[in-house]
């Protein structure tokens, strides 16, 4: 836009319309970072892959994650390239309605709400462990995990009803840090083998055909939950058939080689054969502890801090990634309106942002009455609970993706519509079979252990429900139906304001001052009935 | 006053001159507001997403003028969504301008934390108050209104600022309003649907 003031008539260039929203858009790095910021690597690196090692006692983890990302990169073309056609791109529940049927879709925003809510509370269970050798070193404190948790719950609620991302610069340079402190960790690891050799036996392919590795590849997923928001920006990137998918392969790459070598490298540092009984021991305390022996105390306590730090964000990111959900939803009224109103001041989603914070302090205060495992019971069991969840909208949504362009091809390559597509779908399939035949081993529980099948059935119940509602909104309210999927461009979209009417504005002209009797009448019609 | 300072005044915290909106919502308010007032002037009218320009003689009004000028002269047949980002990202600046012209505000800068901020506090309050309390009353009331406080009232509706303005609103003024937004003439209905679809997009990637 022209800076000169505002007089007189401002003859535009041509082009400079797109020159000034140019401006305005997101580039790779900003896509890439607001992606990680709810894969937060040292959440995931602390948190997830010693609970792995400890709880399954498998070693192929680093594979894994190296398998996991190479299919969700296949996965990625046919979910960028379908990302181009519909509304509320970043949403899975949008690619299934549009792709494979309304009903459905409801379902599946349905199960989405769940796993989204199992993975951001699942968070809570975890960050006791993280702050209190902080708080020890101090201030010589020494707390209940659930006053941590709540503390947290609170930063959260409160930033989450302002509408604060941690700001991009912010979150970049602790993304950075974090990485960067993995790196050495790990480089130390590597540089400190037990028993004086480094063991390769954690990459050995043959550890992919161990008993239970179903659970491993679910492990591998959840390392990744948050690849899939790169999407929502389609249309605010400044190349969009650029930007995304590579900012999205960018994300899965950096994710996949981090991951793997951390987890390699902790194996390497304990040994193959002890890292499943350490880890056991030592839990999230694992890396740091090895840091300290290698590096000394000051990295341990660094990496302290950014484990923490890293927690906190992907808290907000998951809060965040839940209330949009549910006001997205709002909009669409699939769930009540009140849903798809904003914080006039904040813009941020409230009704979603409070209720989110309602189960969030529902679950640290129920966990800590009943004197549950805020670590095993609550992060892990959350956060495979919801990996699961979150593998199941992505396999969904592979299948959404071959159908939308098996009925028109939208100008897509055969490789984005079909080929990809359906390389993905069974790749995921077969993660999605073994992830549930190997639900047991994931949780760590016997075989005959409620929580086994109650987690799949759970999501099976929440999903019929939401096909349930979805059909009864067909039948009862086709124009709430048409709208699902669609975000905030559903044609019941908001309060008080449907979709404009198409046909008669071109021909009627802009007359509004002759047309505002007709609504003097109404009006005076109106109060006359309400004088009635 | 024309529309969009309406909305401006509406949007504003008296007090501290700081808007009630967040910075992208208040600009995708006062962008609907400008295209509004190119509509009721019958400069051009709004069809579905695109937006067709009738009249080319500019209006009265220098800034109107200049936004019928981005419309007339780019080349590239954007849609109403593109256009209402576009005038979002200055509209703040423009529109209060336009007010501090007509002596209705005036510009100034606070220091908060660490950055300065420019605040547009109201010259009179009576005055900035007003466009607000006829908004209330009329609809508490059920008085017939016209198009161009019907429209602004939709705007109120598109941004999320309705909660704040109607809070005192009984049920009834609430229906009445549904009423009014849903009869309002197709060409501004469309663009406060899109201002609406705009800052629910806005609230979804986070981006407000």
């Amino acid at each position: 836009m022209s800076s000169s003031p505002a007089t007189g008539a401002a003859p535009a260039r041509p082009g400079s319309v797109s020159t000034a929203l140019a401006a305005d858009r997101l580039g790779v790095p900003a896509v890439v970072f607001f992606v990680m910021s709810a894969a937060t690597p040292l959440t995931v690196v602390a948190g997830v892959i010693t609970l792995a090692f400890a709880i399954t006692g498998l070693l192929a983890l680093p594979l894994a994650f190296l398998l996991i990302g190479a299919l969700l990169a296949l996965f990625g073309v046919g979910y960028v390239a379908m990302s181009r056609h519909i509304a509320n791109a970043g949403a899975f529940y949008a690619y299934i309605s549009q792709g494979i049927g309304r009903p459905v879709g409801v379902g599946a925003a349905w199960v989405a709400l769940l796993a989204y809510n199992l993975l951001q509370v699942g968070l809570y269970g975890v960050i006791g462990a993280a702050a209190a050798p902080l708080l020890e070193l101090w201030l010589g404190l020494s707390l209940p995990w659930w006053v941590i948790a709540l503390v947290a719950w609170l930063i959260v609620g409160i930033l989450g009803l302002q509408q604060v991302d941690i700001n991009g610069r912010v979150l970049a340079v602790l993304l950075c840090a974090e990485v960067a402190v993995i790196l050495v960790f790990s480089l130390a690891s590597l540089a400190n083998p037990a028993d004086g050799a480094v063991s390769f036996a954690t990459l050995d392919p043959s550890g992919l055909f161990a008993a239970g590795i179903g659970a491993l590849l679910a492990l591998g997923v959840l390392g990744f939950v948050g690849f899939e928001a790169a999407t929502v920006f389609s249309e605010e990137t400044k190349h969009p058939r650029r930007t995304v998918p590579i900012a999205m392969y960018t994300a899965i790459g950096i994710i996949a080689l981090v991951y793997a070598l951390a987890s390699w490298a902790m194996s390497v540092a304990v040994g193959p054969d002890e890292i499943a009984t350490v880890a056991g021991e030592e839990e999230v305390d694992l890396i740091f502890n090895l840091a300290a022996s290698h590096l000394g105390g000051v990295f341990a306590d660094i990496g302290y801090g950014l484990f923490l730090t890293s927690l906190l964000a992907a808290m907000i990111a998951f809060h965040n990634i839940t209330a949009r959900y549910a006001f997205a939803l709002g909009r669409e009224r699939v769930l009540p309106a009140v849903f798809g109103r904003t914080s006039a001041r904040s813009g941020s989603p409230k009704v979603g942002s409070l209720v989110q914070s309602a189960i969030g302090v529902a679950v640290i205060l129920g966990y800590a009455i009943a004197g549950w495992d805020p670590l095993v019971q609550l992060f892990f069991w959350g956060g495979t609970s919801g990996g699961l969840g979150v593998l199941t909208l992505i396999t969904l949504t592979a299948v959404a993706v071959l159908w939308f362009f098996f009925r028109d091809a939208r100008g897509e390559n055969l490789w984005r519509r079909a080929v990809a597509p359906v390389l993905a779908l069974l790749g995921l399939l077969v993660v999605l079979g073994l992830a549930l035949a190997h639900f047991d081993v994931l949780l760590g529980v016997p075989a005959d252990h409620p929580l086994r099948w109650g987690v799949p059935t759970g999501y099976l119940v929440v999903a019929l429900l939401g096909i349930g509602w979805g059909m009864l909104l067909r039948r009862t309210r086709p124009q709430v139906y048409a709208g699902i999927g669609l975000g905030a461009r559903a044609v019941t979209s908001g309060v008080t304001i449907s979709a404009p009417r198409t046909g008669s504005a071109a021909a009627s002209g802009a007359a509004p001052a002759g047309e505002a009797t007709g609504v003097r009448d109404e009006a005076e019609a109106e109060r006359q009935e309400v004088r009635q | 006053m024309r529309l969009a300072d309406e909305f401006f005044l509406l949007a504003l915290d008296d007090r501290s001159g700081r808007s009630m909106l967040s910075p992208r919502v208040l600009g995708l308010g006062l962008a609907g507001g400008l295209l509004a007032e190119l509509v009721l002037d019958r400069k051009i009218t709004v069809h579905e997403d695109q937006i067709i320009v009738g009249d080319r003689q500019p209006p009265a009004d220098p800034l109107s003028q200049r936004v019928l000028g981005y419309l007339v002269n780019e080349l590239t047949a954007y849609d109403v969504r593109t256009w209402l980002v576009y005038l979002a990202q200055e509209a703040r600046e423009q529109v209060a301008g336009r007010l501090r012209r007509a002596g209705r505000v005036r510009q100034e800068q606070v220091r908060r934390l660490w950055r300065t901020e420019v605040v547009y506090p109201p010259t009179d309050l009576n005055a900035a108050a007003l466009p607000r309390a006829r908004l209330v009353h009329a609809l508490n009331r059920r008085l017939p209104m016209q198009w161009p406080e019907v429209t602004l009232a939709g705007l109120t509706v598109a941004t999320g600022l309705d909660s704040h303005l109607l809070y005192t609103a009984d049920d009834a003024a609430k229906e009445y309003l549904r009423h009014l937004i849903t009869h309002l003439p197709s060409s501004v209905h469309a663009l406060v649907w899109h201002v609406h679809a705009a800052v629910g997009d806005a609230v979804i990637t986070g981006r407000t």
